[in-house]
């Protein structure tokens, strides 16, 4: 270094320092500049890493177990509770046993609040959680019960709940006493109210009573329905559906029995299940699912499957783990479909019906439980057992999301067999949410195949003519006029394409298959035209005008191609398109479908594919073709078999990133198809993406609920796709890069 | 169903307003107009049901020339998107074209520590349309059902496919019904699926979308098309069909049989609010609620297409509004 400044005169001494001021400046806007894109790399991989782990933070919450445990226990006397009811804010419990003595509990220092008796002895007791009412049948067969309701009030802040036992329903269930037996199980809303108890010569005894209040004059009219059922075998358990339409009992030797209550003399519908007697019934929210719990501690879930021939059928459609002792109790949650479960060993469990998933299993903190009650907001519960009551916490905010139920075919309730369907929710919570992902992980790939069938041959071929063929003077005004494609608004796009084109296509669609045939056509035969033309005349015509004829060529197809859209459809098909099509191939034709959504989406995604694929084109050094060429080749195999192959890794990554562009692609698709989340190839129906379900459904989803973190995983998923097809496809660039950049 | 019992019995109770020769509904004259009183400014949001869009805008125009100080943004995306946007603070005001379901009502719960309160304030008749050229005329609820579900859970014995099973001949003889339907955000969606489908699912065919006004003109464009809207969204290129119940009679979706309680799909249009125990509402949102709740704001509901209160029901939700 020394050397080069060991000539120092004057001027050459300054024009040494103003050298090393600007190599300094120059050395240190170098670095600031490597400073500057590192950290702007940096950041790029954090704010992907910080997304990455926003989305993850937001799903983590649905892999936790559900938690159960003891909130509080308190003492009780009086016989062992044989049916509760909890408070909605969980602080107090109305219990009734066998000695006919109904007692409301304050939990928190186990004093009794009320009681009444109802009367002695019971000789089965049961309960309606969904209207709060309590009450038993006594040895004459005369159903003794009382509405519970628990009030809240507002002392300042702070609040308070009362519990207090409403008017008494007494009601006869036979027209003269006669001894009856347990079980029993009554509905009432108010108005109506069914009650079906076993008789102990093995009948089942039924009475309706219907109020109905006039208004105007204050009179109420009361009409009795009494009547006997027949059953074969001994009924040991019973359950109501919350409409008080259908009755289903379960027998000691395993049968089913399920009884319309509509019809006066219809014969109970039987179904066997298994050889084991059925020991506790209960039907979950919804009144559709039936849950059965026998006493060899199976525990199986069944409903009514519509079948093609016929009425429905109760069929057996999952089956959980079975307890060690028979099942005694079970308590349906009025949230979900996930309910508790408890044995004569005292194990209790907690399971959900549609994702078929047992949610935790230990003992009872009291022992064997006589009575069991999910809390009416599905927070908590309740535990009966002598002596003793309990409540426990329950946090089960996810029960429906597992692997299964996201990813695999579920039997949903009322569905002929199990399938992925995406129904999220609705407006009231009996609904059964059904959050499968396949049919929207189908509706994007959907999408994005029928936008890349039309996008790639137009872009990659559109840019290898600009650059290959194309005269310089045109390409300068086609390349800025294909980027101001990418300008348009996608929102503008999936309208134009959902109001404007979609009629249109549904009219017209024998005019876009004989385009399919006319464009290729008319193209091959005007330039073959246009090569016909003598070079005189060609020479004089200005620069590039073989494209303006191609063009006029056809926009001539395709418009003859539309005047003859009548004709065509009438010979062809037979007046309709679409009814040839259903006729021929069954597909049902919808205005918003594949094709429209292709053509649009398409037309976003060709500007990327051309832009890139002609930058790929045009840096393939002109050695290569010139070289080709030069021994003899003609300009279409010079393209073909050296500059296509040496471009080769630039458009496939144009197609990648084409592919990237198309699979996220939200507005077009929310505005163009009809987002229905079917499962289905045909290109001529809707279909709904992952992107633009996210989209509509984000507003009404509640921060934090299931459908929330769904939203999510959908989102997370969309990401991984998207990044691994990326690192994926740089891998192959890469690898042919290798393979052609020495060619 | 029994919610439709209570409401065609309410309606029935409450002294019908009285209809007109030409058909066009009039408010109750007992209902009193609207006073305007001193010192209410600020910023009103409003999110929820696209059903009552139209009509939040027309009484926020209404409300606002009364009080040029207040500011008011309304979005209605969907009944759904009401509960959320109460809970987080959003929106002081959630329009709802369906109750809250229990789940909602435990979220507010667990925030707040007090359920929200609601106020009916118009009547709305859920109708189905055909477009205008469809010769169809009437439809029972378990032919609505059979067209729109899949498990028929009103008991009709076969799913409805072909306009040639409603007897149909002609241009409509060999065409599929093309179906069109809200998204799942819309209490529309909601209350249709519990009413008219019995609590049964949608077939997957329904074209979801975005809104009221979308429905309507999907319909319009396409000749096979059938959906469902309220009847604030009618226009002339649509026809709403008479309904009947499984053993009922043919009803209209016009005011004389709604209030008569013969429309099977009729019901109320309801806002929410955020109003603690024993803690006066806020003025602004009070204010707001009044002029909805008076002869003003209940023409405003006429103007639009929808049924006003009738005298009995606006009482009760006045009481609800004034008591201290």
């Amino acid at each position: 270094m020394s050397s080069r400044w060991a000539v120092t005169s004057g001027s050459s001494r300054t024009k040494v320092r103003d050298d090393l001021a600007t190599a300094r400046r120059r050395i240190a806007a170098d670095r600031g500049a490597s400073l500057a894109i590192r950290a702007g790399g940096f950041t790029v991989i954090a704010s992907i890493a910080g997304i990455f782990a926003f989305l993850v933070a937001e799903i983590v919450p649905v892999l936790r177990p559900a938690r159960v445990s003891l909130a509080r226990s308190a003492t009780f006397e009086g016989a062992p509770p044989e049916a509760l009811l909890l408070d909605e804010h969980r602080t107090h419990e109305a219990l009734l046993g066998g000695d006919g003595v109904l007692r409301i509990e304050r939990l928190d220092d186990s004093t009794v609040v009320a009681t009444r008796a109802l009367a002695a002895p019971l000789v089965a007791v049961a309960a309606d959680p969904i209207h709060s009412v309590i009450g038993g049948i006594d040895a004459d067969g005369v159903l003794h019960a009382a509405p519970v309701a628990f009030e809240a009030r507002f002392d300042g802040d702070r609040r308070v709940i009362t519990g207090s036992l409403g008017d008494p329903i007494e009601v006869p269930l036979l027209d003269a006493p006669s001894p009856v037996a347990a079980p029993l199980a009554f509905r009432t809303d108010g108005a109506r109210l069914t009650a079906v108890a076993a008789r102990t010569d093995g009948s089942l005894a039924f009475v309706r009573r219907s109020v109905e209040s006039n208004a105007f004059t204050g009179e109420s009219t009361e009409s009795l329905e009494r009547r006997v059922l027949a059953s074969s075998g001994r009924v040991t358990a019973l359950a109501l559906d919350a409409r008080q339409e259908q009755l289903y009992a379960g027998t000691d030797d395993g049968r089913l029995l399920r009884f319309d209550l509509r019809s006066a003399d219809a014969p109970p519908e039987t179904v066997s299940a298994g050889r084991s007697p059925v020991s506790a019934l209960a039907l979950l929210i919804g009144s559709r699912t039936l849950v059965v719990g026998q006493t060899d501690g199976s525990l199986s879930t069944w409903f009514a499957v519509p079948q093609s021939d016929g009425p429905s059928r109760l069929t057996r459609i999952r089956d959980f783990p079975p307890y060690p002792a028979a099942i005694q109790q079970i308590a349906p949650s009025q949230r979900d479909r996930s309910f508790l479960a408890g044995s004569a060993d005292g194990t209790l469990g907690l399971q959900h019906s549609t994702s078929g998933r047992t949610l935790w299993r230990d003992t009872s903190p009291i022992g064997a439980t006589t009575a069991l009650g999910y809390a009416p907001k599905g927070d908590g519960a309740a535990l009966g057992a002598a002596g003793r009551v309990a409540s426990l916490d329950v946090r089960n905010p996810h029960p429906e999301l597992s692997l299964g139920s996201l990813f695999g075919k579920v039997w949903y309730e009322s569905a002929p067999e199990p399938a992925w369907v995406w129904q999220s929710s609705s407006g009231d919570d009996a609904f059964e949410p059904k959050l499968s992902l396949v049919p929207l992980l189908v509706g994007t790939l959907k999408g994005t195949f029928y936008a890349l069938l039309l996008a790639v041959p137009l872009g990659v071929l559109g840019a290898m003519y600009t650059s290959q063929f194309m005269h310089p003077r045109l390409q300068r005004w086609v390349k800025p006029g294909v980027e101001i494609m990418a300008a348009l608004p996608s929102v503008v796009l999936g309208f134009l394409a959902g109001l404007w084109l979609a009629p249109r296509v549904e009219r017209l669609f024998p005019a876009f298959l004989a385009m399919g045939v006319s464009v290729p056509v008319a193209a091959i035969v005007g330039g073959w035209l246009w090569a016909r033309l003598p070079r005189r005349v060609r020479a004089r015509l200005p620069d590039g005008a073989e494209v303006a004829w191609i063009f006029v060529a056809v926009a001539g197809a395709m418009a003859g191609a539309v005047a003859l859209a009548a004709p065509l459809e009438a010979t062809l098909f037979g007046g309709s398109f679409p009814e040839w099509l259903a006729r021929t191939t069954g597909l049902g034709f919808d205005q918003r479908n594949a094709i429209v959504v292709g053509i649009a989406m398409g037309f976003a995604v060709i500007p990327i594919l051309f832009a890139i694929s002609e930058d790929a084109f045009s840096n393939v050094p002109r050695e290569l073709a010139a070289g080709s060429l030069a021994l003899g080749a003609n300009r279409w195999q010079t393209v073909v078999r050296v500059v296509l192959p040496s471009a080769s890794p630039g458009i496939f990554s144009a197609i990648m990133v084409g592919f990237g562009r198309a699979v996220g692609e939200t507005m077009i698709v929310l505005m163009a198809t009809g987002n229905t989340p079917i499962l289905d190839w045909s290109p001529f129906n809707g279909f709904r993406t992952l992107s633009a379900n996210i989209a509509v459904e984000i507003p009404e989803a509640p921060e934090g609920a299931t459908l929330y973190r769904t939203l999510f995983l959908a989102a997370l998923l969309l990401f991984a796709i998207t990044f691994l097809l990326n690192t994926w496809a740089e891998v192959i660039r890469h690898r042919l890069r290798r393979r052609y950049g020495r060619l | 169903m029994r919610t439709r019992l209570v409401f065609s019995l309410a309606l029935a109770l409450g002294l019908a307003p009285r209809i007109g020769a030409a058909q066009a509904v009039q408010v109750d004259p007992s209902i009193p107009a609207y006073a305007v009183v001193s010192g209410v400014s600020g910023n009103l949001n409003s999110i929820g049901s696209d059903t009552l869009n139209n009509v939040m805008t027309l009484w926020a125009e209404t409300f606002r020339a009364k009080y040029p100080n207040v500011r008011i943004q309304i979005e209605g995306k969907g009944s759904s998107t009401a509960p959320p946007a109460l809970i987080d603070g959003t929106a002081q005001v959630g329009p709802m074209s369906r109750e809250m379901k229990p789940t909602e009502i435990d979220a507010f719960e667990k925030k707040f520590g007090y359920k929200p309160t609601v106020y009916r304030v118009a009547v709305d008749a859920l109708a189905v349309y055909v477009n205008k050229d469809n010769p169809l005329d009437k439809l029972t609820l378990p032919q609505v059902d059979a067209i729109f579900s899949k498990a028929r859970g009103c008991g009709a014995p076969a799913t409805i496919d072909q306009w040639s099973q409603l007897g149909l001949g002609g241009m409509y003889a060999t065409r599929r019904i093309s179906l069109y339907g809200r998204n799942s955000a819309s209490g529309t969606y909601g209350y249709f699926k519990e009413h008219a489908l019995c609590g049964g699912d949608f077939r997957d065919e329904v074209k979801e979308q975005p809104g009221s006004a979308s429905v309507v003109q999907g319909v319009t464009e396409d000749a096979y098309g059938i959906g469902y809207s309220g009847i604030g969204y009618k226009t002339s290129s649509v026809k709403a069909l008479d309904l009947a119940a499984k053993d009922g009679t043919f009803a209209k979706a016009e005011p004389a049989d709604v209030y008569a309680g013969k429309y099977p799909l009729a019901r109320f249009l309801m806002i929410y609010v955020n109003q603690a125990p024993g803690r006066p509402l806020d003025p602004l949102v009070k204010e707001f609620l009044r002029m909805v709740l008076s002869k003003d704001g209940q023409e405003v509901v006429v103007k639009d297409g929808y049924l006003p209160l009738t005298k009995a029901i606006f009482q009760q939700e006045h009481d609800k509004l004034e008591k201290k």
